[in-house]
């Protein structure tokens, strides 16, 4: 363990341990037994004394002003124990903090609307009753009344002179606008043989976890204490929200999570709700649950970002891309929750996998009258990459050169790790042409190219898309004093504790509160690994709760940073565990602790063979401790934060956003039908690279996972306004998820470059990029040059795909 | 959404006025009605069940006349509300003398649908609303015993 003294924090190359007994091996998850026979604890499973249950009542108008909402009749059905509407929340309770820059920062958010509604879906009144279906009727019983004001639904509408203001206060509709400049973007545009230029849209979509979002709060007078069950993700992060908003102490907020049903970025700004269950849980003396239904998840929770995109790529006649010049303009929907984070986020991939130096965003966030949004999957890069492999696409096109062939031109060579990006990204090791030449093998790229060219002649339309996208782990919230530099974060933190008891059980308790990802699994790997036994001799606790796991205010399932973070901080408190292990064990052996290992549940002295088990050590730390060494105290556990080497930005914004940065290659072949739009996909390659694996097992349940959402978002999931702001899919009906049928057999295949920054080797895996997106963009348009059609959305919906294909066919 | 038709009814202009403006002739053409409260000639709350698909439930509209210049032209506007739903409605109409001693009664109406019904029953919502309003024209086209 010395290794880690020297530097897990800092940017020097490690070197690799001897091969770890369980790192690697694919462990089935520990926590699958639970789940699979319906034992898991999920907020829903928790049933408190007394519990009364909580509907909410939510505005039907995009943007209205209230004129009054009256709860008597409400109040006076039998079973209503109470209701609170928006006037008194604002009288309860502090706006939530902003992160943004003034005067967006003047943004007054509450967890019911006050005044005014500001999309369709905003909460604006609450019921709490004896059952859930009472407070649901007691709903129908409340009159609100409104006025219907102008509504805006269109980023760039939103900035015109006369738009519809969403919030008076801030004055603009506008949340952030900022330029990134690096390079000599004018240079290379001279330079250029050709300049291509494009407009392309990311559509609005979200993540759907199998559990929606779910609050049980509970006030006890008795301690004074605030006790909040809850699935949100990030339960640490958010206690300023909670805290600031409801004016009660930090110190007697009790956090905790269970199992929960996903989360993928949509459980991290629930605090709206967590602080309307429990002004609720004070105003009625009672523990109230609240359960997201939903279609409430669907309409109000929050959506993906959407982004257009006006860019311009300078390239030479070889396909050599010289540069990128993008003006984004990001829709953040009617309040920024976690943004403006999203207008920075994007810049951990500036670059993408590619060379080029020249680079210019001019980047505007804007709000709408539309649902917030906030992290989701792939959070904010996933716009950027999808606008990068889009566009290489677009120049292959334009310079009638195969994708791959600029895809591998463009390439950062694996030769340049660790490579340092224009805005300052440090990537931490990769082989992108090796990733992309498997993938090609995978899918058996020139056959089906060859197909392709016959398949044409007699009328059918094959598509090939590729994509090679990063996929950014373990953020720096120092990325977050772009956007404001008054902003109180920076670099990231996680908490790990871990004990070995009086009789040599070890217990592992994270800061991470998981969301199905298997982190009781990985866990229990990595410490069995420190301590020579089986991870069955490891027990993780399951969930979070801040009264017993070690935290820090970072800690939490979000960036793909658990098994990097997690491990970090295992690691420390396992070598510290094993110091003071060590130095018992020489006591009682006579040794140097210098020459103690662990090896198959004991402490062995290398030199004489001498070994005590670890249960003796245990016994000694606490119970037989008149034979511990003079001087030291009793007990045997450690807590540990660990936290990687992160900087602050400098005057241009430079930056290293994220510590590891895996990547993963996808082709597609798909088969288009001209005469309706639709496709379907013929076969699907995926190569991934997430450095040094824990559990293989788990990684590819992870690729799995991100494909299919990516696939999702590129086919079925859609978030579509009507004219007056009316959320079109707000049921399972109108919003597809893919299951299992229209998720195609995936072929896939790992590389592990270890990573040259993170413990271990290891890098976060779990978000994809939304890799899929491009790829699939890439084949519908592949599959449709016959008739020249481009495509410049990243939903990929027939009956637009159609359309394109009706307004070609007229032209020719 | 809008909406509009036009029809001809074989009386004279002043008598469908007077129909079109009496809120107790108006609402018996109204869907399922439940609760009719008339507060004055210019404003009555009628309580409709209606809905689209499985989505059904009472709906309070609060009906005013904002116009009128009989026997030519009346404009009503109705807001309400329920299940989770807001309704926000613009009916003008306009007579004329059809030549043959009947009227020619030209409607329009403009309806902004928000909520639950909007969101989930979109699909349906439009043929949904289509068919409300027309049989509310039609009824009382009809109280006037013939039509085309």
């Amino acid at each position: 363990m010395r290794l880690h003294k020297k530097g897990l924090s800092t940017l020097t190359k490690l070197v690799r341990e001897e091969p770890a007994l369980w790192m690697g091996h694919p462990l089935k998850r520990k926590e699958d037994r639970r789940l699979l026979t319906g034992l898991g604890k999920f907020v829903d499973d928790i049933k408190l004394p007394g519990m009364a249950y909580a509907a909410i009542l939510r505005s039907p108008y995009a943007h209205a002003r209230i004129l009054g909402i009256d709860v008597s009749k409400a109040e006076r059905l039998e079973g209503v124990v109470c209701t609170l509407v928006g006037e008194e929340v604002a009288k309860l309770t502090d706006p939530f903090l902003q992160i943004s820059s003034p005067p967006a920062n003047k943004l007054k958010d509450y967890c019911l609307a006050v005044g005014k509604v500001h999309f369709a879906g905003e909460p604006v009144a609450a019921v709490v009753a004896e059952t859930r279906s009472t407070a649901e009727d007691a709903l129908e019983l409340i009159d609100a009344e409104y006025e219907a004001v102008d509504h805006v639904l269109d980023a760039k509408e939103a900035l015109k002179p006369g738009a519809p203001v969403i919030h008076e206060e801030v004055g603009s509709n506008v949340v952030f606008r900022g330029k990134w400049d690096y390079g000599d973007i004018n240079a290379a545009m001279k330079q250029a043989d050709k300049v291509v230029k494009k407009t392309l849209h990311f559509h609005r979509f979200s993540s759907t976890p199998i559990e929606n979002n779910a609050v049980l709060a509970q006030y006890d007078k008795a301690t004074g204490f605030l006790n909040v069950y809850s699935n949100n993700q990030m339960p640490m992060f958010c206690i300023p929200w909670v805290s600031f908003a409801l004016k009660f102490p930090s110190n007697r907020i009790r956090m905790v999570t269970g199992d929960v049903g996903g989360g993928f970025g949509t459980k991290i700004i629930s605090y709206p709700y967590i602080v309307l269950i429990s002004l609720l849980a004070m105003r009625s003396g009672r523990p109230v649950k609240w359960i997201e239904t939903r279609t409430e998840h669907l309409s109000a929770a929050n959506h993906g970002n959407e982004r257009m995109f006006e860019v311009e790529i300078p390239v030479k006649n070889d396909g050599t891309i010289l540069g990128l010049k993008v003006k984004a303009w990001d829709d953040c929907g009617a309040y920024t929750r976690y943004e403006p984070a999203g207008a920075t986020i994007w810049a951990q991939v500036t670059p993408g996998c590619y060379r080029f130096k020249n680079f210019q965003m001019e980047f505007l966030q804007v709000m709408t009258s539309k649902c917030p949004v906030g992290p989701n999957r792939g959070y904010s890069r996933m716009q950027h990459l999808w606008m990068i492999e889009r566009s290489v696409d677009i120049v292959a096109r334009e310079l009638g050169l195969d994708p791959t062939e600029v895809r591998l031109k463009n390439f950062i060579r694996p030769e340049e790790m660790p490579y340092v990006t224009p805005s300052g990204g440090v990537y931490d090791g990769g082989n992108y042409p090796e990733s992309l030449s498997r993938v090609l093998k995978l899918i058996d790229y020139w056959r089906w190219r060859k197909e392709q060219v016959e398949e044409r002649k007699k009328g059918r339309l094959i598509g090939i898309g590729i994509s090679t996208i990063l996929d950014s782990g373990t953020n720096n919230f120092g990325q977050v004093k772009i956007t404001n530099p008054e902003n109180p974060f920076s670099g990231n933190s996680e908490g790990a504790r871990i004990s070995i008891d009086g009789l040599g059980g070890i217990q592992v308790a994270l800061g991470t509160s998981p969301q199905g990802q298997g982190h009781e699994t990985f866990a229990s790997q990595v410490v069995a690994d420190e301590f020579g036994v089986s991870p069955d001799q490891v027990t993780v606790l399951m969930g979070f709760d801040s009264a017993v796991n070690p935290y820090s205010h970072q800690s939490g399932a979000y960036a793909s940073r658990c098994a990097v973070m997690g491990t970090g901080a295992l690691l420390g408190a396992a070598k510290k565990v094993k110091e003071k292990a060590a130095k018992i064990a020489a006591h009682v052996l006579k040794a140097d602790p210098e020459s103690i290992e662990f090896k198959e549940g004991h402490a062995v002295d290398r030199d004489s063979g001498r070994k005590i088990p670890l249960w003796q050590i245990g016994n000694i730390a606490w119970v037989n401790n008149v034979l511990l060494p003079e001087g030291m105290e009793p007990g045997l556990v450690a807590i540990h934060f660990w936290r990687p080497d992160f900087g602050l930005p400098d005057e241009k914004w430079r930056l290293n956003q994220t510590l590891t940065y895996s990547y993963q290659s996808h082709a597609a072949v798909i088969e288009m039908d001209p005469e309706t739009g639709k496709f379907k996909i013929l076969k699907y390659a995926i190569v991934d690279d997430c450095g040094k694996q824990i559990n293989p097992m788990i990684v590819e349940g992870q690729v799995h996972g991100a494909a299919a959402h990516g696939i999702g978002a590129a086919m079925y999931e859609n978030f579509e306004y009507d004219e007056d702001g009316q959320l079109k899919s707000s049921t399972l009906v109108d919003y597809l998820v893919p299951t299992a049928l229209e998720v195609p057999d995936l072929v896939t295949e790992s590389m592990e470059t270890p990573s040259l920054f993170a413990p271990k080797g290891i890098k976060g895996v779990g978000e994809g990029g939304g890799t899929p997106i491009s790829a699939i963009a890439n084949a519908v348009e592949d599959a449709l040059t016959p008739y020249g059609v481009e495509i410049s959305d990243s939903h990929q919906n027939p009956q637009r795909i159609y359309e394109l294909i009706v307004k070609k066919r007229k032209k020719m | 959404m809008h909406f509009d038709g036009t029809f001809s009814i074989r009386a004279p202009r002043k008598d469908v006025f007077d129909v079109l403006i009496d809120p107790k002739q108006i609402s018996r053409c109204m869907p399922d009605l439940q609760k009719l409260d008339v507060k004055s000639k210019e404003e009555f709350t009628a309580v409709v069940r209606a809905g689209v698909s499985f989505i059904k439930g009472d709906f309070t509209l609060n009906f005013r006349l904002v116009e009128s210049e009989p026997p030519t032209h009346a404009k009503l506007v109705a807001r309400g509300s329920g299940i989770g739903s807001a309704v926000d409605l613009e009916t003008t109409i306009d007579l004329s003398d059809s030549g043959d001693g009947g009227t020619l009664m030209k409607w329009q109406a403009e309806a902004k649908v928000g909520g639950r019904i909007a969101s989930v029953g979109q699909r349906l919502l439009s043929s949904q609303a289509q068919k409300i309003i027309t049989q509310l024209f039609e009824c009382l086209r009809d109280k006037f015993g013939t039509g085309s």
